[in-house]
């Protein structure tokens, strides 16, 4: 393979060892290398707890995984249980990125999750050190005293390899570090078999493969590009040009998603069986989402809805759900918007237990003013319209729970509860 | 906007009366720790069932990080709660108005 073309620069993948444990060790005054702590979320739909976070010795000693259940981790005075603080783990990982800020320019550093960012040092790192590898343990030691987290650095010529470095190499390194590069992808990446734990590769991507008889990457490496290309398309390439580490995006060119839409989707915490109860959740999602979309001037055309059946439901029908979309006139209104929905939903729903509800909205068009129907009273159209935009301005000033439907009281309304999570779990106290 | 002494033991006072339900033979203590990468104070409520994992609820994050400040915080807590407080990562440091070493246990 000839490598000249490629990009040949520095790129850092940090990751900070264990986030949200490491970060709870440290307000607790412990090392997030040697605690023995869980943070575990008890919100309604995580049944009676799930793992958000492990610290590495909870993992080593326990065999405890992230998104373990309750019921799976021992019962020990040794282990520490606390509640999650996602706002907490938000401002640590803007003091992170701050940190990183430092040692690259704004718009070379690209947050990638809320504990993992790409550098791009290729400009940059002579700055900072004689190697890109001083470097990258000074930006550790910074991040440990600024901030006593661990981190860990995943090195590449460009942002893949630095991922797969990460994932392969550095998180089971003593020193928390780990190098790619083109020339090295042959001898430290092509002897892999488990497909699953090279990133990108998920459970039915690595199935798929092995039906084509790729069974190591050193097979994905030497397959025709072209052949596994028409076999699974566009990702077939993609695969190739991981299995040989090359990687062309470049990161200051941020990429504009093709249709952008806005959704939300949520776990219900128990089966819903009644068809007014499934419909409340519906009407409370919808209303979420149609705020947010309006907050942005959008109006959608395209109204999507995913069902998720209960797990003895699905294994009744056959089918672990479904999911449906319509294609309507552009429109903000709340009420069109969610007797849409429920028209899918009573069309193909027979009456499974359901355990998962998913809407969106896309085919989304700026919102230019309201187009009124010439079948429907004018006055009482402009009076809808105008109503709406008052609630949502009261929403965005006193905040969501400001004025809610009434049913949202009822059994089996979730969105109070949910109010005050962030992704799903508990905030953190409001007053911290 | 500061928060006062008052309205830092107060806020915490409240969190402890939510979530102290006590039972016998459980241990509750109040973890004050030194948080030198806030810096804040930090303050948790554990609680130990025998045989069981332990837990620590977060009731509170003092963000002047001044001892005299904390001190007068833990004062007015005394006044309140006889739970035992134990201070974590306050090495040789001395309460500003009593002068004993910290990590020895509350004022009083």
């Amino acid at each position: 393979m000839d490598y000249t073309d490629e990009p040949h620069g520095v790129f850092f993948m940090i990751d900070n060892k264990s986030f949200y444990a490491s970060v709870e060790s440290i307000e607790r005054g412990l090392n997030p290398l040697r605690s023995t702590l869980i943070v575990m979320s008890e919100a309604d739909n995580t049944g009676s707890g799930l793992v958000l976070a492990a610290s590495p010795q909870a993992k080593k000693r326990f065999g405890i995984s992230n998104v373990s259940r309750q019921y799976e981790v021992p019962v020990t005075p040794e282990l520490l249980v606390v509640p999650p603080r996602m706002n907490l783990y938000i401002e640590k990982n803007l003091a992170v990125n701050k940190i990183f800020r430092s040692f690259v320019a704004d718009e070379d550093l690209y947050p990638y999750s809320i504990d993992e960012s790409v550098l791009d040092l290729t400009r940059s790192w002579r700055l900072f050190g004689a190697t890109p590898l001083i470097v990258a343990r000074r930006i550790q030691k910074t991040i440990r005293q600024q901030l006593g987290l661990y981190t860990t650095v995943g090195i590449g010529e460009n942002p893949v390899q630095a991922k797969l470095a990460l994932d392969l190499f550095a998180k089971h390194d003593h020193e928390l570090l780990g190098t790619l590069t083109y020339a090295l992808m042959p001898a430290k990446v092509w002897s892999i078999t488990n497909l699953t734990s090279v990133w990108s590769i998920g459970q039915r991507t690595a199935a798929h493969l092995q039906r084509l008889g790729i069974h190591s990457m050193s097979d994905l490496a030497r397959v025709d590009p072209f052949e596994l290309q028409q076999e699974m398309g566009v990702i077939g390439a993609q695969l190739f040009a991981l299995a040989w580490g090359i990687d062309r995006s470049q990161l200051h060119e941020l990429v504009t998603p093709a249709d952008k839409s806005w959704g939300n989707s949520q776990v219900l915490p128990r089966d819903y069986l009644q068809q007014k109860e499934i419909e409340l959740v519906l009407r409370e999602i919808g209303l979420q989402v149609t705020t947010r979309m309006r907050h942005h001037q959008q109006k959608a055309g395209c109204v999507s809805l995913g069902i998720g059946f209960a797990h003895v439901a699905a294994q009744e029908d056959g089918r672990s759900g479904f999911s449906h979309s319509l294609r309507i006139e552009p429109t903000d209104s709340n009420r069109e918007l969610v007797d849409h929905l429920l028209t899918l939903f009573r069309e193909s729903w027979a009456g499974q237990a359901v355990r998962h509800i998913a809407v969106s909205y896309s085919r989304l068009v700026p919102n230019t003013g309201l187009q009124l129907d010439l079948f429907q009273d004018p006055q009482r159209q402009i009076k809808d319209d105008r109503f709406e935009r008052v609630l949502d301005s009261i929403r965005a000033r006193f905040g969501t729970t400001a004025l809610f439907p009434a049913s949202s009281l009822l059994q089996g309304g979730t969105m109070l509860s949910r109010a005050a999570l962030v992704g799903g779990h508990n905030g953190g106290n409001s007053f911290d | 906007m500061i928060e006062t002494t008052q309205q830092a033991a107060k806020l915490i006072q409240q969190r402890i009366q939510r979530y102290f339900k006590p039972q016998t033979r459980q241990r509750y203590q109040i973890d004050v720790v030194n948080n030198i990468y806030g810096p804040t104070y930090n303050f948790f409520l554990n609680i130990q069932v025998p045989q069981q994992r332990e837990r620590s609820l977060p009731l509170h994050r003092l963000q002047v990080y001044q001892l005299n400040y904390l001190e007068n915080v833990i004062t007015l807590l005394q006044n309140t709660t006889q739970l035992t407080f134990n201070f974590i990562d306050f090495k040789q440091l001395r309460w500003p108005d009593k002068q004993t070493l910290i990590r020895l246990g509350a004022l009083k």
